[in-house]
């Protein structure tokens, strides 16, 4: 009847960064702190819309480099949004 | 307010139920998409009365449902829809809030299959419980309830 299928998965990582919890916590919470890492590597994707609190939303758009692992490694242009 | 000093924590759980209901997908998908069939099984126990529920069902569209026991304290739900295909799947986050305490954020998919000239229910939840305040497994049980008032309903119409 349909292709339409879903894949339910979780992962965790664990990193450990040299910096207080303070300047960790700044770089997800301050627009200009999280548009030099998350996304393109230039700041090429910056936010069309970041309202960090509860009920808030996030946006993005832009064309960025992604590594897709399966089903062998290869560099692969993903639109994210 | 309940967030005075209270230990922060996490527990993530998912939980999967499946159903099956004599009616078609069509007619069970009309029960999650109209908000006059919502509204007649997806509430509280009896004795909490009459939730205050308002959906938006479109991708993006938010849902509310706020109610409790009486004199106790006050639920809210509130869920933003994120996939729909008509008839097949409906996918969902919310959060719940217990007197102003957040108490766990969750994802939501429902898939429908067709099953002879019935229904095949997958509803599959993700779950991320704060705080302490509920866990896996009774919101595991409320979503039985919910899933038995929802068979009870599709019998009635």
């Amino acid at each position: 009847m349909s292709d339409h299928t879903v894949a339910h998965g979780t992962f965790v990582i664990e990193r450990a960064y040299p910096h207080a919890p303070e300047k960790v916590w700044a770089a997800w919470a301050d627009p200009t702190q999280k548009a030099k890492w998350f996304g393109a590597p230039d700041g090429g994707m910056p936010a069309e819309m970041f309202d960090f609190k509860p009920g808030g939303r996030e946006s993005r758009h832009g064309t960025i480099p992604m590594v897709r692992l399966s089903p062998s490694t290869s560099l692969t242009r993903t639109s994210f949004h | 307010m309940a967030t005075e000093t209270k230990t922060r924590s996490v527990t993530h759980a998912s939980f999967t139920i499946e159903r099956r209901f004599r009616q078609s997908p069509t007619r069970v998908f009309k029960a999650f998409s109209s908000e006059a069939s919502k509204q007649a099984w997806f509430h509280g126990p009896e004795e909490w009365g009459r939730d205050v529920h308002q959906m938006d069902f479109r991708v993006g569209g938010r849902e509310t449902s706020v109610g409790g026991p009486p004199g106790g304290p006050v639920s809210s739900f509130r869920a933003i829809y994120q996939d729909i295909v008509p008839d097949q799947r409906i996918i969902f986050s919310y959060d719940m809030d217990l007197d102003g305490a957040e108490i766990s954020v969750s994802l939501t998919t429902i898939e429908l299959k067709p099953d002879g000239a019935g229904t095949h229910l997958v509803y599959t939840e993700q779950g991320a419980y704060l705080d302490g305040w509920d866990k896996p497994d009774g919101r595991e049980a409320g979503t039985r309830d919910l899933m038995d008032n929802l068979e009870r309903y599709l019998e009635q119409v």
